[in-house]
Formats: C-alpha cells, structure tokens, sequence
C-alpha cells in the first residue's frame, strides 16, 4: 500500500501559521522516506504548528513512527508542537508507546484540536 | 566477477534457422541453451538460470511477451536481463516490449556484431550487479553471525545456579534486524531479564540494536531496580540520535529466594504471565513509553510474585502483529490462548511452540518483521541452595568478572564523554 502525503497551509484567522499534513495510506519502511521528503521544507521553514491529519492513515509501522519522532523534536527545538487528529484504533495502538511525550498531541476531533490551538497562540499574543 | 565466456545464453525462436545462424554467432564466446516455442524457454530457464535471454516474439503458442512477463513474474528469473529479436519493427511492438519487462529490442534483419556487443554489454552490466549483491550479502551473513553471537543461546550455566529454565527463539525478518533479548547473572539474589525491539528493520535497527544490548547489559549489572535500569538506558540511547530511532524495551528483575519478580515496561508489547494453575495473563497493565524519544524520563514498575511452575513470555510485535495470507493479524488474543495452550511444556518447548503457531497462523506469507521470544520458566525454589565450591557458580561469577573488567574499560573510554557509568 502507497502513502500519499497532502501538505496544506491553513490561512484562516484561527490557525494562521499552522500546517496541516495529510496522510493516505501506509506509512511504513518503505514509505516513511517520501513523507521526510515532504516533511523537510515544512520543517526548515518557521512553522511551529504542524498538525498531522490521520483519518485516511492505514497502517504505521515503528519506522513511520520514527518520522513523526523527528518531525516532534525539531518543532519542540523552536517551542512548536506536533499534533496528530483522527487516530483510527489500530494507529493509536501503536501511538501508545509515545505515550505522553511532552511537545506531542493527540485530538479526536479538529474541533477539539481548533479549541487548543486558538488558546495556545492566544498564550503567544497576549501575556495574561 | 564472473566471466562472460562462463555466462549462459537463452536463445528463444521457433525458426530453427534463426538459432543456427544465434548459435553460429555466439557459440565461441558464451555458453548456450536453445528453445524452439515459450514454453520451452520457460522450462529452460528454471533449470539453466541462463545470464541472458534473447527472446523472438511471434511464435505459436506462448508468445514473447507473454514469455517475457512470466519470467519476470517468477522470483527465479525476475531479474535476468531480457532483449527481445523480432520483425515487428513499430515502435508500438517496442515499448509493449518493454512494458512486459525486456532490457532491449532488437530488430531483424539483425547484423551479428551488434547482436554481440549488445549480448556483451547486458552480460557486463548483470555480471556487475550480481557481484555487488553478492557482496552485501557476504557482508551481512558476517554481519548476522556478530549479531547472533550477541543473544544467549545457552542457558545451561545460569540454569545450574538459579531456580529457573529458559527459552529463547529470534529471527531476523531480513538478514539482520533490531530485535534483542539478554540474561544478566548481576549477583546470587538478582537475575536481570531484558528483551527489546528497535524501530525499523535490517541494518538500521541492527546497529542501533548493538547499542542498546550493550548498554543494557552493563547497566543491568550497576543498577538495582528495573524502572531506574530503563530511565538510564533511554538518557543513554535518547542522546546523539540524530535518526530519531528509538527502542521498546521490558526489563524484569527476579529475586529467586521470594520469587519476586519486578517489571518495566518502555512501550513494548505487554508480556504473558503464563500461571502453572489458572489462566494466561498480561504481566503488566501499561505499556509506558518507548525509550530514545526524550531525556529524562521515568517509568512505572509492576511487582509479580511467582512460583513454581509459573512462566513469563516476552516478546516482540513480531509474534502480535503477524499477517496471514487473507492479511489477517495474529493478534493478542490468539497469542493468550495460544500461550494458554502450552502452558505445561518446558520454557525452551514454549518458545519454540509459540513460533510454530505464529508460523502455521502465517503460512505462505512473507514474515515482516523481526520475531523474538523469551520465555522464563520458575523451577522448584531452594535450586539455588544446590551450590558447590568451585562448581557452576564460579563459572557464572567468572563471566561476571570478564564483564565487570568490559565495565571498567568502557568507563575509562568513556571518561568525560557521553556515557557515564555510576
């Protein structure tokens, strides 16, 4: 099974700054290569939210685990976050042994992921 | 680098006339098989794993593509160099030459010395790729050997001095993986089991796997409680890791005078407490956090107290997370019932076991990942007891001592460095 990878800018007043990556597929040996591909200038630039949409995501071996490992440390460097929304059952399983990570997030829904992201850059703007 | 005088020509026409005039071309400088029809070069090529097809493409029967794609279709001849010899001179027949998986297309009339020079450049580029496979695969069976070398197989000395039995299976989904398992004798009263799985596979996980056993084994034998044991292991292997790896790891640590027997778990899957009465269990609720993620770190611990007769199996998600054909997984419950069902066999009968059911469960399918099994059997207490002076416990106390000089070598290595032993 392939991955595809969907890299979008969010604009909207809420999220302003953040990205969103869809994954479609399997992310596993070999295809965790492609998503670091993708994944390299979202990184290198200044984005400090990524948030990494899972709905359409099949299967995720440790070596896509590992993709999101690194994605998390580099945004962690620079005071951003990773946040993953839409876990299906068999991807959380495997989540769980990222178990609470600081500079890591999970949502179930993008309302709840919206809710925190709208307070966390408020915490940025405005001191209080 | 094998020489193309020595490489073996498939020559493939129903013209008896064209293979004379192939024959008469090449004889003097290739070794030749002939077939008249495609399901003759189909045969022919099973049984002489010719280094070169040349291929016609109207023949009755098979024709040349269809030749051409079952041969690609089968892992025996996927790769070997294909040209096609034909009349059909559109450019149409060329690429559908090609789509079936043909290196090259010649047309006839063919003059010979192109037909030789295109023979020798395929027969080159392939006698220089087999080479260079040939290579990395010398170089990971040592690779495998140093690896395998790592795992205890032999149990005998430890059974001799702790009341306990073991078993041990692993295997490798490639040549060399990340999954690994140990047995530390750290004194009379202290057993340290440990068992993990490095994320990917092949050479990647391997090397980092070599790390982490190294580690784990010297820390296992400074460190008294298996929680602080994975805390130092993940500041060890969380530092200078560029690649993001990182290791699920369960470490137990058993005391044979009371039968305790003290858990923590870094993300691996949950092992099964097999009860010598009593139904299969998981031995710990959480699975807690892999290491290698972030410094700092700590981890829950779970006590166990067992008996005589009880057993443990650690694993990796090799054994949960087998597929079968119909892309179904093993799966845990499988696993519990399965386990349940050898309870009474030995520890090195369960292991083995354990994998013959993940096996018949998989069947024809290709194993994807690392298999590892560790199973602990608890004899009758008071085995310990049985030591003499000078017997199997200076043996054990010997290895011991060729660690602790291991120990104090790394230290003076290490002085000032990263790792830092206390």
């Amino acid at each position: 099974m392939q991955l595809e990878v969907i890299v979008l800018r969010d604009v909207g007043p809420r999220n302003s700054g953040t990205i969103t990556v869809k994954l479609i597929g399997s992310l596993n040996t070999a295809t965790a290569p492609e998503l670091e591909r993708q994944l390299a200038p979202v990184l290198a630039g200044e984005a400090t939210e990524v948030v990494f949409d899972l709905a359409h995501l099949k299967f995720i071996s440790s070596a896509g685990l590992r993709v999101f490992s690194i994605a998390r440390k580099q945004l962690k460097a620079r005071g951003g976050q990773a946040s993953f929304v839409h876990l299906q059952p068999q991807i959380q399983e495997v989540f769980d042994i990222m178990e609470a990570l600081p500079g890591i997030a999970i949502f179930k829904s993008v309302a709840e992921l919206d809710q925190y992201l709208a307070a966390r850059q408020r915490c940025h703007t405005d001191p209080e | 680098m094998k020489k193309l005088s020595d490489c073996r020509v498939l020559l493939v026409d129903d013209a008896k006339a064209n293979l004379d005039i192939l024959v008469e071309g090449l004889k003097s400088d290739h070794k030749l098989s002939l077939a008249l029809n495609g399901e003759m070069a189909l045969q022919s090529a099973i049984h002489t794993s010719p280094d070169l097809v040349l291929l016609d493409i109207v023949m009755p029967g098979l024709d040349g593509y269809e030749v051409c794609r079952r041969l690609r279709q089968r892992p025996e001849t996927a790769e070997v160099p294909i040209m096609f010899l034909s009349s059909l001179e559109e450019v149409q027949n060329k690429t559908r030459g090609f789509e079936a998986g043909a290196n090259d297309y010649l047309t006839k009339p063919f003059d010979m010395l192109e037909v030789k020079a295109r023979v020798r450049s395929l027969l080159k580029a392939k006698a220089y790729t087999d080479a260079v496979k040939e290579q990395i695969a010398s170089e990971l069976r040592v690779a495998r050997e140093i690896q395998m070398g790592m795992l205890p197989h032999d149990f005998a000395a430890l059974e001799r001095v702790y009341p306990v039995r073991f078993g041990a299976v692993l295997e490798p989904a490639r040549e060399v993986g990340g999954d690994l398992y140990g047995v530390c004798a750290a004194g009379p009263e202290r057993l340290v089991v440990f068992l993990g799985d490095v994320s990917g596979k092949s050479l990647p996980a391997s090397l980092f796997m070599v790390r982490v056993i190294s580690l784990a084994r010297l820390l296992s034998r400074e460190i008294a409680e298996p929680g602080r044991i994975l805390a130092r292991l993940n500041d060890e292997v969380t530092s200078d890791n560029p690649s993001g790896m990182f290791v699920t790891f369960l470490c137990g640590v058993f005391v044979p005078s009371s039968g305790r027997f003290t858990l923590a778990n870094g993300g691996h899957c949950r092992p099964v407490l097999l009860p010598a009465s009593g139904a299969p269990r998981w031995a710990v609720k959480k699975l807690g956090t892999a290491l290698g993620f972030e410094p700092g770190l700590e981890f829950e611990r779970t006590e166990l107290m067992l008996s005589e007769g009880d057993t443990l199996i650690f694993y990796t998600d090799g054994v949960s997370e087998a597929f079968n054909p119909q892309e179904e997984c093993y799966g845990s419950q499988r696993l519990l019932a399965d386990a349940g069902s050898l309870a009474h066999q030995s520890a090195p009968a369960i292991a083995a076991g354990l994998l013959q059911k993940v096996r018949d469960f998989a069947g024809v399918a290709p194993q994807s990942d690392d298999i590892a099994i560790l199973t602990l059997k608890v004899g009758r207490n008071g085995a310990s007891s049985s030591r003499q002076e000078g017997g199997p416990m200076d043996e054990v106390r010997y290895r011991r001592d060729a660690d602790e000089n291991v120990l104090q070598l790394t230290k003076r290595l290490f002085q000032g460095g990263q790792l830092t032993i206390t």
